[in-house]
């Protein structure tokens, strides 16, 4: 509250310096210049969980970027076995020397988890820019062409939509073979239809517009319209549902890890640690715990952003 | 009236959407009727006012000029040239030289763009100029209409509505047009901020010799602003006149009811004329009704109505009306 309150104190004095300055004749109420972008930013630091999620994922990226520079050293190597002392070191439980304890090859699971964070999130941002790329193009021709191409496109997306999704990857997977670079494909060629569907209806919703008749008439290209005017104004749900996805991808590379069919060991990837730490879920339930809880988190950390995203950019312009 | 400098030339003008957008559903062949034979010309510099309830293909004919939309039939002329057989840089030429101005400022202008960006568009569009200089054309272009140029990096929302429309017409104002449609350009305004606009309107008009299609449903805004007025109905044009004739001698029934329907401000005046009321709904456009449009409401109608489109004919210079039975019935305005 202190906070909102500063940030609306600091506002009105910047609302004052311009119209004092200028010593215009429009009166001192009229709102002081700033973009759109920027008092959704304001609205999105009121929002506390957004905030804690954003910091969350920042210390997540943090952490995952830095590995190489102390992990090895503090925790051991993630993939190396050491054979000599691996069954001493197997299954210890969370300890001071391993945080979260040891797998049953002797390795730290902690220093896994780091470098799983890796796979995660670069599945999770690559994966969905692919799809989302893709899934505004095809919404924007389908929306703003209309007829013949809207007819096409969502159809096309019917079909995609039609399949179960996981099976649909895994059948791409089966086809692709399994790798780090396929798992992006398939996950980026298969998430476009919902994207593609966000896009299309925020269009039709923002085409009828008279700015757009406006653009027309002053004869912009319809590469022009659509950059400059159409998506500008239509953006926001996909920036919204993006985020969301990031989730998505987080969860459905760990499920085909966790099939064998995404990041192969030795690579620690969060899906797969659980998958190998299941067999081991009595003696030593922290293999499983310690990467499951980090897909949680993650994956709830963009989620919450997306939310609060949503509410910073949905809010309709205020006068 | 001399017909040597027409400026704009619409000539059996007809406007059909198809009502199924689906991909098997054509072939049935509904469609909305919305312009049906329009005919009108506006002499250079000149203001044809064009009025008529919502629904009868007004801004349909004004979008049909600027190719907004494509006509499905019929010439639009604009300076001696089709409209309608306009390609590529031709169409881009035309582009420069009518403009529209729309009736809601708040949609017409994109929230995300500042007004600088909104109003130097154009140039860019046009590769007119450098930055510098097009910053400088769009400061006089807000002086011009009004406003102050410091403004120029503040976005739609933070003005008013009529600070708004006065954006928009800076903006169709940038690229010098010969012709600008005015497709109600105040019916979204306050009254108080409608007379600002129109005197705005007039005076831009007379500075930059301006030729206007002012599209609108309000008489008495019509009669502020125009040379000629023209009266649609249901997508056809009933009665065509000088301003002053029209209002003093309507010879359409459709024309004097509209008129009848103005509130005069002297009660004494108000309860004494008689009102011609109109009964029930404009019929569909899907479905016109054959013969004069205007038959199935008209007070004055016979058998020959529902049977034969009346023509447009001169019934005085510059003055057609389309009816079987026109006469004059001056109406008193007290």
């Amino acid at each position: 509250m202190l906070a909102v309150k500063a940030l609306d104190t600091i506002k009105q004095h910047k609302a004052d310096q311009p119209n004092g300055q200028s010593g215009n004749n429009q009166g001192n109420d009229a709102a002081p210049t700033r973009t759109l972008w920027a008092d959704a930013l304001r609205r999105l630091l009121k929002n506390k969980m957004a905030v804690v999620a954003f910091f969350w994922i920042v210390f997540i990226v943090l952490v995952a970027l830095s590995a190489d520079l102390w992990v090895p050293y503090l925790l051991g190597s993630p993939t190396d076995i050491d054979t000599t002392l691996a069954a001493q070191n197997s299954k210890l439980p969370p300890s001071a020397l391993h945080p979260f304890g040891t797998d049953n090859l002797g390795r730290d699971v902690m220093a896994r988890v780091i470098y799983g964070a890796r796979v995660s999130l670069s599945v999770g941002v690559i994966a969905v820019a692919i799809s989302t790329t893709i899934g505004i193009v095809l919404g924007s021709l389908a929306a703003y062409f209309g007829g013949i191409w809207d007819t096409l496109i969502m159809r096309l997306t019917d079909v995609f939509m039609a399949f179960p999704y996981i099976l649909f990857v895994i059948a791409m997977l089966a086809v692709l073979g399994p790798g780090f670079i396929n798992v992006f494909i398939a996950i980026g060629l298969l998430g476009w239809t919902s994207i593609a569907r966000v896009i299309r209806s925020a269009i039709l919703q923002v085409k009828e517009n008279d700015y757009i008749s406006a653009a027309k008439a002053l004869g912009a290209s319809h590469l022009r319209i659509v950059v400059r005017h159409i998506l500008p104004n239509s953006i926001a749900s996909v920036v919204v549902y993006a985020t969301m996805s990031i989730g998505s991808a987080i969860l459905t590379e760990s499920a085909l890890s966790f099939l064998g069919l995404g990041i192969q060991p030795p690579t620690p990837s969060w899906g797969l640690m659980i998958s190998e730490g299941q067999n081991f879920m009595v003696a030593a339930p922290w293999l499983m715990l310690c990467p499951g809880i980090a897909i949680l988190t993650t994956v709830l950390a963009f989620t919450l952003l997306g939310d609060g995203l949503r509410d910073a950019l949905d809010v309709k312009v205020t006068d | 009236m001399s017909e040597t400098d027409v400026l704009l030339k619409v000539e059996h003008l007809y406007k059909d959407f198809p009502i199924d957008q689906g991909l098997f559903m054509r072939r049935f062949g509904a469609k909305v009727s919305a312009v049906y034979d329009v005919n009108f010309s506006i002499q250079r510099g000149q203001t044809l006012g064009l009025v008529g309830e919502s629904g009868s293909g007004k801004s349909t004919t004004g979008r049909c000029v600027i190719r907004l939309i494509n006509p499905t039939s019929g010439t639009v002329s604009v300076d001696g040239r089709d409209v309608a057989a306009l390609k590529g840089r031709e169409l881009l030429a035309f582009r420069r030289e009518a403009q529209i101005v729309f009736q809601d400022p708040q949609a017409s202008l994109n929230p995300r763009m500042t007004i600088g960006e909104l109003i130097s568009e154009p140039f860019e569009i046009h590769k007119i100029g450098t930055k510098a200089e097009r910053i400088a054309q769009v400061k006089e272009l807000l002086d011009k209409v009004g406003l102050n140029p410091e403004h120029i990096s503040r976005y739609p929302h933070e003005f008013s509505g009529g600070q708004r429309q006065r954006i928009g017409i800076a903006r169709a104002l940038a690229l010098r047009p010969k012709l600008i449609i005015c497709d109600e350009p105040v019916s979204a305004l306050d009254v108080s901020i409608q007379a600002q606009v129109l005197n705005l309107l007039a005076s831009l008009q007379e500075e930059f010799g301006l030729t206007y299609l002012f599209i609108a449903h309000d008489l008495s805004v019509v009669q502020h602003i125009s040379d000629v007025v023209a009266v649609m109905y249901l997508g056809s044009l009933m009665e065509i006149a000088p301003v002053d004739r029209l209002y003093d001698y309507p010879h359409h029934p459709y024309t004097q009811s509209l008129l009848s329907a103005i509130p005069v401000p002297d009660p004494k005046i108000q309860k004494q004329r008689s009102r011609i009321l109109l009964a029930g709904d404009p019929p569909s456009p899907i479905n016109p009704p054959s013969g004069c449009r205007f038959h199935t409401r008209c007070p004055i109608a016979q058998d020959v109505c529902s049977q034969k489109v009346p023509e447009m004919l001169e019934v005085a210079p510059g003055h057609s009306c389309a009816c079987h039975f026109a006469r004059p019935n001056p109406i008193p305005q007290g």
